[in-house]
């Protein structure tokens, strides 16, 4: 509007203005956004000259309410409000500039809104009337967010446990005061990659893990062994969790951290015992071997700190390796210190026993010898072991109650080395029925512990050992420790492991 | 569990056996040997999984009944619970059956 239109206009004639801004408003010409409230008063007469119809919507009362009522701000105003409210003609009149001022609401189904509004003088002074306009705006939701805001902010701040937050690409955008306590990192991490935090355990492969585990079952939970700002490690249980938006999209990724500041001197102690203990027991595993006609490696991923998976090789001749994989019944301490014991006693048993059979007996009166009380057997083992004879190009192999394994050849076929007996320590004597195979120059023989397929959400034991196979199979054609390779990086890609997972690859030529 | 009295007598186990009920099983086992008949049947028609002590304690059984001159063996041995122990090659040692009439039939020389 400008200076003149208004004098071309019967100033005093409220409802011909009301009609023309009525009519301006139809043409979406005076205010196109239609959530706002557009007004137009003359407040020293407390008269509303005109009020946009989207008022019904924000209001819940039509504009005739408005025209009608010169009490009507007070009556829509909420309790809280309405001492502000009951003024507000005199302010509006007094006002000399614009301003923006928020208030609440009542509904009629006694809900409250939120509304901000601007108010700006319309006109200088004219024959003693002066005009206001207002847009009322709505921003309950705008509130509302503000409060979950601000009080997300204070108990982030507030909280005890550590939490990060990062964006959908893992970058940090939020840390919290306990999270500085635990690792040193405080702001200066903020627009950082997450991966700066990690203290080597954890690759790529991790983003793609929690991403398709928060897909699958809405969070990831898992130890991380994370980097302190001074550089020493931190392992930390932790749990990510995918924030997403309306669209479902995630924006961002919380991660919260357990903390280890409860934890009692001794149970940090008898941790650090078991730590050492799984060091002793990794070390103990072969190293791999490479001879004329053979080639052997090993991989070994403890579900805990130790477990109860163990493999060895031993040149027996010029042309015999023995080959020995075992897992104990059980977890923890004890199937670790039964490892040990299995594990000293070993290089003698295979030397002198040789063959299969020979070697069971063997394992199997040591076992029942140290573990059976009062007709109760403490604890047994599932073991493999093969014979190779690198001349003959033959393998003799058995079975304790293992689950077999896998001889691929050249050609593409598999044979699975299922025969044997029922687990050491389990019988006072076994009957070993050992298996016979001849393989062919770049056989890839295969041994594995049964958590190898116990990951395996669905599916029968065949059906996981199938599955277990096939995965295999594209790999076979590599040398052995590529191989291994593949397979260590199939099973970290299927997340933390419930049992510990051991396996031998053998290239025979 | 429910045991049937007789010559030959059946614990009829219901349950997958694992860490939180593999105690029990081993007590079932236990009464089912103290009882008097020379021919035990454990039917485990409605176990679809099985733990490690849960084998052990079978062996266990198994020794302990043949060293009072009496036989123990399994029944309902079907599915995945057939597949685990034909891996742990428990067929060496035990006689199973896949179903209670077939262990009966076996016990009356049938």
């Amino acid at each position: 509007m400008v200076d003149g239109f208004w004098e071309s206009v019967q100033w005093n004639d409220s409802l011909a203005w009301r009609e023309l801004l009525a009519n301006l408003e139809k043409m979406n010409v005076l205010f196109g956004p239609r959530d706002y409230v557009y007004w137009l008063a003359a407040p020293e007469k407390k008269q509303l000259l005109f009020i946009s119809a989207s008022c019904e919507r924000l209001y819940g009362l039509p504009p005739e309410a408005f025209y009608n009522d010169r009490d009507i701000w007070e009556k829509v105003a909420h309790p809280d409000d309405r001492i502000k409210a009951k003024d507000k003609w005199r302010l509006l009149s007094q006002m000399g500039e614009s301003a923006q001022t928020y208030r609440i609401i009542n509904q009629r189904d006694g809900s409250v809104r939120w509304v901000a509004e601007q108010t700006v003088p319309v006109l200088a002074r004219t024959k003693g009337v002066k005009l206001v306009s207002g847009v009322v705006v709505e921003i309950t939701e705008a509130k509302r967010n503000e409060d979950e805001r601000q009080l997300a902010e204070h108990v982030y701040e507030a909280i005890e446990q550590a939490m990060l937050v990062t964006d959908g690409q893992f970058t940090v955008r939020l840390v919290n005061p306990a999270f500085t306590k635990m690792t040193g990192h405080g702001v200066e991490i903020i627009g950082q990659p997450l991966h700066m935090l990690y203290a080597g355990y954890y690759d790529a492969w991790f983003y793609e893990v929690v991403k398709a585990e928060n897909e699958e079952r809405g969070e990831w939970r898992g130890r991380v062994c994370w980097r302190r700002k001074q550089g020493s490690p931190c392992v930390r249980q932790t749990m990510v969790k995918a924030v997403r938006d309306r669209a479902g999209e995630i924006v961002f990724y919380l991660f919260l951290f357990s903390g280890s500041s409860l934890e009692e001197p001794d149970i940090i102690a008898v941790k650090d015992d078991l730590k050492l203990a799984r060091e002793v027991q990794k070390r103990v595993l072969s190293k791999p071997l490479s001879a004329e006609g053979i080639s052997i490696a090993g991989t070994y991923i403890p579900s805990r700190e130790v477990g109860g998976d163990m493999y060895a090789w031993y040149p027996i001749d010029q042309r015999r390796y023995g080959i020995f994989l075992m897992d104990v019944m059980g977890h923890g301490a004890a199937a670790s210190l039964i490892c040990m014991s299995v594990r000293s006693l070993l290089n003698g048993v295979i030397r002198k026993g040789i063959v299969p059979n020979e070697v069971f007996q063997e394992l199997n009166r040591h076992m029942r010898q140290l573990y059976h009380e009062n007709g109760r057997t403490t604890y047994y083992f599932t073991a493999m072991y093969v014979l190779v004879d690198v001349k003959e190009r033959m393998i003799e192999y058995a079975s304790a109650g293992h689950p077999p394994g896998f001889l691929f050849q050249p050609d593409g076929t598999v044979a699975e080395l299922d025969r044997g007996c029922a687990p050491i320590g389990l019988l006072p004597r076994l009957f070993v029925e050992s298996g016979r195979l001849r393989y062919e120059p770049g056989a890839t023989l295969i041994l594995y512990s049964d958590g190898a397929i116990e990951g395996e959400k669905v599916g029968s034991v065949r059906q996981k050992i199938e599955t277990f196979r096939d995965a295999i199979a594209p790999y076979v054609s590599l040398d052995e420790r590529t191989l291994l390779s593949r397979l260590r990086r199939y099973f970290f890609q299927k997340g933390p492991l419930p049992d510990d997972f051991s396996a031998v690859a053998a290239k025979l030529w | 569990m429910e045991t049937k009295q007789g010559a030959i007598c059946t614990l009829t186990w219901t349950e997958d056996i694992t860490l939180n009920n593999v105690e029990s099983f081993r007590q079932a086992l236990e009464t089912l040997l103290n009882e008097q008949a020379d021919y035990l049947v454990v039917n485990m028609e409605k176990v679809n999984y099985i733990n490690s002590a849960g084998l052990g304690a079978i062996a266990d059984s198994v020794m302990t009944a043949r060293a009072c001159q009496k036989e123990l063996v399994i029944a309902g041995v079907k599915g995945s619970l057939a597949e685990i122990f034909h891996i742990v090659k428990f067929s060496s040692f035990i006689k199973l059956f896949a179903t209670e009439k077939e262990a009966l039939d076996y016990f009356v020389g049938e």
